[in-house]
């Protein structure tokens, strides 16, 4: 080969494996996967779902009394609360729920030696994907978010209550200090800046759990593919996000 | 035309005050109203800049770690903080020096004391409560320990972040077969147990297992009172499994056994804490089975796997008067010939006829071994000179020959040996 | 019940008697306008004497019908942004188009029935009333051959055109109540058509009401073939609303589905003496007995007029009660299935007996003050200027 191609040869190769080199870092770079959860789009990527364990719940009231503080609920009303189901030798039931189990439960209903099936449910709003909150709010201030979480904005609702008639599970209740609608927000002003919602925090029987449906990996995907669940009032066509495993037929 | 110009004027102001409403409305419509659906953008924003309130136990373990170690390792770990001392923001945000400004101590303040009915939230018994889930009749339970002031507070003797005083890591807990009570199923203890029941179904009981321990255990006296999961806790996770601690902590013993101002005095046996160990310097206060250690007689036989020597430095010396009264503890470890395996009334086996001759080279390497019998003298009780003879007994032996004579170096040398330098 | 238990929420009752009301003057308001249409757009000449009475009528309940919804509002200050920020997926959104597209109707059918009314009001009055008169008139006092056949199609038109919109206006209550599938009590496709009978029930029965009560109070005589051809209709339409009232329940209870269990005890128990006794066997039965008697015996008018107008009393307050069995007895049945809750609207309060009352009595206030604007009856012999057709 002649010099001069040569050299020009050797330059081209260095010049292209500088160009490869480059490039590479573009390639290979890790692209920052910093989620904005003020952009909608971003906040689509995740499909909140909640899941009730009501085989381990111990109705000891945790969750209300932590959700009662975290966002101010209004006395005699309930973001959550828990029921207590009890079953006697006869098949007679009794479903009871004192001030919403604020103060847990004081005694059995039925006598000791008569019980023969009893659990608690707790019950929150069930964040459904086809709500009929969101669909009868006449002006707009009931909604669901890009990730699927049913909020209200305090600032456009008039409190005329249809909502509250609407919703088959009695999640929501018109605050009557404020004017407006008010129910379980998913605690969003805690998920988004990498908290639990304030009752899955205060759980101590891991019976609440929460996580993104959109993930495969997620927790809350794990135990679905687990367990068996039910949901509450399937056939009024609502799609709610909130599982139950152990789900009783008494429940309603 | 003209006939209907009263029309015309009517319904032009009629589609004048329309259009001035269709125009106020698309003033009054906020801007982010639409962007994602029938609602204003910006009130998703606003939802998610509210305050956070119920801190995350992780939060508290920033300055609380200790105390967070110890409520991780025992029987409450997955109760939170804020379950028993409140949302905790006020606290983290003053003592962070964080956003939340004009706070006072006293608002920061958090009650590190949950009253009596805060533990009976979780822990009051129901039927509705899974039966492995520990739950108390506050007067069933009272009864059982001899309490006697019935407004006695649930920390009195169990520490909220160390209830139970766990020895293990209850993450770290066995998976156990599952093991009932009859109680979980019948109302009463029956009489007869489940073998003697026709059709029973077939229950794992402690003694398929452990026979022998459960054996020993039914001819010691805490089975007159307890059952094995009154000490060996069992937590049931699903139908067929569940975990067990094995349990010894002296803590946990100490929970019935400690004199307190509230319990019944004489009835169980009850012991001032921690002066019942108190002075005595025989045992190592930083054993955690410290009771088992010598009261294992009365529970049940168990490996309590002690690698080192639990007698301090001059035992020898010093056991003379604790062997006399508590024989039964020495029983413990000295199991087979207790007293005769230190003092022996034949001689061992080693010390034949060679011995006298052997016996140099044995002694200078294992010089205690010969003090377990030889103890008052060690070599001298033979030997009637310091043995091995001091570096300089070339030039002192003088004097010890002269008090003792030459028989006693004949003992050992023989006349020839003296010849040697003499 | 085996066990009584409402969810935690469902302690207080939503929808108070303020929505009890609201169907209520809806329901005349739409129920009067047909009435008048009836007149104007089918032809019914025997309605002529009552056809302006009933327009103004439905005038002034409509301007009281938000009354009791902003009393009951949490935040009444935001009441536009039900037309700010409609969402068109609820029922309830287009109440403001629809209220404000119905009132722009009716008013427009009142000033063409009433312009030639004003006008001589306006030639013959002065100062003040003058001014108010020729604003009212638009300046314009145009009264011929042509202007008065262009008004009285207009009028047709709009009586036409405002049949459907009363319809709708108080439909959406009935469809909003129907639709909730949340509601036990509420839930059936034939809560609007129900609505909508009940409403004409109440429209004609207010009218034959007051009508009659008008008359005896100005010691005047009403035309009774009217009065009459009003009784018959209402007669009709009562038994249609009440046989659809009792079709939807008897449908229910023989479907035996999941939700009779609990509705049973609700109709046996909590709404026992409102429901069974009050609204069916005295406040149904009863008019439909009396309303048989004078349709289709003949005895003396002035006797039939007695029990016609007590009918007409009667099945007001079936309407109302009608209105107040859904919307309360509604709510009192806890989701759960399984028990009831309690509902007092109290004397005194923001939304209680009291409040209600003043409520449902303004509007005939109202009407009295119209009466002087838009006389409705000529209780005076006006000097007429020009000749009216009105008499």
């Amino acid at each position: 080969m002649d010099k001069i191609e040569r050299r020009q040869f050797i330059k081209l190769g260095l010049v292209s494996a500088a160009g490869v080199i480059c490039g590479s870092f573009f390639a290979f770079a890790d692209s920052d996967e910093k989620i904005d959860f003020t952009s909608g789009d971003d906040l689509k990527k995740f499909t909140w779902g909640f899941i009730v364990d009501t085989t381990r719940c111990i109705g000891c009231g945790a969750c209300v009394r932590a959700c009662k503080i975290e966002n101010h609920v209004p006395d005699t009303f309930f973001r959550t609360w828990v029921e207590r189901y009890e079953f006697d030798k006869h098949e007679k039931i009794r479903v009871d729920s004192p001030n919403g189990a604020i103060e847990s439960f004081k005694e059995n209903n039925f006598d000791e030696s008569e019980i023969v099936k009893a659990f608690f449910v707790p019950k929150l709003c069930n964040h459904c994907l086809n709500s009929a909150c969101t669909q009868v709010c006449p002006v707009g201030a009931s909604y669901e978010s890009p990730d699927n979480v049913v909020l209200i904005d305090q600032e456009r609702c008039v409190g005329c209550g249809y909502c509250v008639q609407a919703c088959p599970y009695s999640c929501r209740y018109i605050d009557h200090n404020k004017g407006v609608a008010d129910k379980c927000t998913l605690c969003y002003h805690r998920i988004h800046k990498g908290e639990a919602p304030a009752c899955v925090n205060a759980c101590p029987r891991n019976a609440r759990m929460f996580g993104n449906l959109q993930d495969p990996n997620s927790k809350i995907r794990k135990i679905m593919q687990q367990r068996r669940y039910g949901v509450l009032k399937p056939d009024l066509g609502t799609n709610p996000k909130c599982y139950y495993i152990g789900l009783d037929k008494e429940v309603k | 035309m003209k006939d209907k110009k009263h029309i015309i004027i009517l319904f032009s102001i009629v589609l004048g005050l329309l259009i001035i409403g269709f125009a106020v409305r698309l003033f009054l419509q906020p801007s982010s109203y639409g962007k994602f659906g029938n609602y204003r953008w910006d009130a998703n924003k606003e939802i998610q800049m509210k305050p956070v309130l119920n801190q995350n136990s992780h939060t508290c373990a920033e300055c609380h770690n200790d105390i967070y170690q110890l409520h991780e390792k025992d029987a409450h770990y997955n109760v939170p903080c804020v379950d028993c001392h409140g949302a905790g923001n006020v606290h983290v945000a003053y003592y962070k020096g964080d956003s939340l400004k004009g706070i006072t101590k006293e608002q920061a303040f958090l009650e590190k004391e949950y009253k009596l009915e805060g533990c009976l939230y979780c822990h009051r018994k129901l039927k509705a409560r899974p039966s492995d889930f520990p739950q108390i009749n506050q007067e069933e339970h009272y009864k059982f320990l001899r309490v006697t002031d019935s407004k006695t507070k649930c920390i009195e003797c169990h520490s909220p972040h160390e209830p139970v005083f766990l020895l293990t890591d209850v993450k770290k807990s066995r998976i156990h077969p599952v093991v009932y009570r009859c109680t979980e199923c019948h109302d009463k203890k029956p009489e007869k147990g489940p073998k003697e029941v026709e059709n029973h179904p077939t229950i794992f009981e402690c003694k398929d297992c452990h026979s022998k321990v459960v054996e020993d255990f039914n001819s010691k006296p805490h089975s007159k009172y307890m059952d094995c999961r009154t000490c060996h806790l069992y937590h049931k996770e699903n139908e067929t499994t569940g975990r067990i601690y094995k349990n010894g902590n002296a803590k946990f013993c100490l929970l019935c056994h400690e004199k307190k101002s509230f319990k019944d005095e004489k009835y169980p046996p009850k012991i001032e804490w921690p002066s019942h160990i108190g002075n005595s310097k025989i045992i190592a206060k930083s054993d955690e089975k410290i009771c088992l250690n010598c009261h294992m007689d009365k529970v049940h036989q168990m490996d309590l796997k002690v690698k080192e020597n639990p007698h301090e430095v001059n035992w020898i010396k010093n056991h003379k008067t604790f062997a006399a009264e508590n024989k039964a503890v020495c029983q413990r470890c000295h199991t087979v010939n207790n007293c005769s395996s230190c003092h022996m009334k034949t001689k061992p086996a080693s010390h034949k006829d060679e011995w006298r001759k052997q016996h140099p080279k044995f002694a200078a390497n294992n010089k205690s071994s010969c003090q377990t019998c030889h103890m008052k003298d060690g070599c001298s009780s033979c030997h009637k000179v310091e043995m091995p003879h001091p570096k300089d007994f070339g030039d002192t032996h003088k004097d010890v020959v002269a008090i003792k004579g030459k028989t006693l170096c004949f003992n050992c040398h023989k006349q020839e040996f003296c010849d040697e330098c003499h | 019940m085996e066990t009584d238990f409402v969810f935690p929420n469902e302690l207080h009752v939503t929808w108070t008697v303020m929505i009890v009301l609201y169907p209520y003057i809806t329901g005349m308001v739409a129920g009067a306008f047909i009435v008048s249409s009836f007149y104007h757009v089918f032809g019914m000449e025997k309605l002529k004497p009552i056809a302006r009475f009933a327009l103004v009528s439905s005038l002034a309940f409509l301007c009281f019908a938000t009354v009791p919804l902003l009393n009951h509002l949490g935040s009444p200050q935001r009441a536009f942004n039900i037309m700010i920020t409609p969402n068109f997926n609820s029922a309830m959104s287009g109440f403001g188009f629809v209220y404000m597209f119905y009132m722009v109707i009716v008013v427009l059918e009142i000033w063409f029935s009433y312009r030639e009314d004003m006008i001589n009001k306006y030639l013959q009055s002065h100062g003040i009333a003058r001014l108010i008169y020729k604003v009212l008139i638009l300046g314009n006092t145009n009264v011929n051959e042509k202007t008065r056949n262009f008004d009285k199609k207009l009028v047709i038109f709009l009586a036409g055109f405002g049949i459907p919109v009363a319809c709708i206006l108080h439909g959406y209550v009935g469809f909003l109540f129907g639709s909730i599938k949340a509601n036990l009590w509420w839930s059936t496709p034939l809560m609007f058509i129900i609505f909508i009978f009940s409403a004409i029930v109440s429209g004609l029965a207010v009218l034959i009401f007051l009508y009659q009560l008008i008359h005896w109070v100005r010691k005047k005589e009403i035309n009774q073939e009217c009065y009459h051809l009003m009784a018959k209709w209402l007669w009709g339409f009562m038994i249609i609303a009440v046989i659809l009232e009792m079709m939807e329940v008897l449908s229910i209870a023989y479907e035996r589905t999941e939700r009779w269990a609990v509705l049973e005890h609700l109709i046996s128990g909590k709404l026992k003496f409102s429901y069974i006794y009050m609204q069916i066997l005295v406040f149904s039965i009863g008019p439909f007995i009396l309303l048989t008697i004078t349709s289709i015996f003949k005895f003396n008018y002035k006797l039939k007029n007695i029990l016609i107008w007590i009918s007409s009393v009667m099945l007001l307050i079936q309407v109302l009660l009608m209105r107040w069995n859904v919307v309360i007895g509604g709510q009192l049945v806890s989701k759960s299935m399984r028990g009831f809750t309690e509902y007092f609207p109290g004397y005194f309060d923001k939304e209680g007996l009291i409040v209600s009352f003043v409520i449902v009595i303004i509007p005939f206030i109202l009407l009295r003050l119209f009466d002087s604007i838009f006389p409705f009856f000529h209780k005076k012999k006006i000097k007429r200027i020009l000749f009216s057709e009105y008499e």
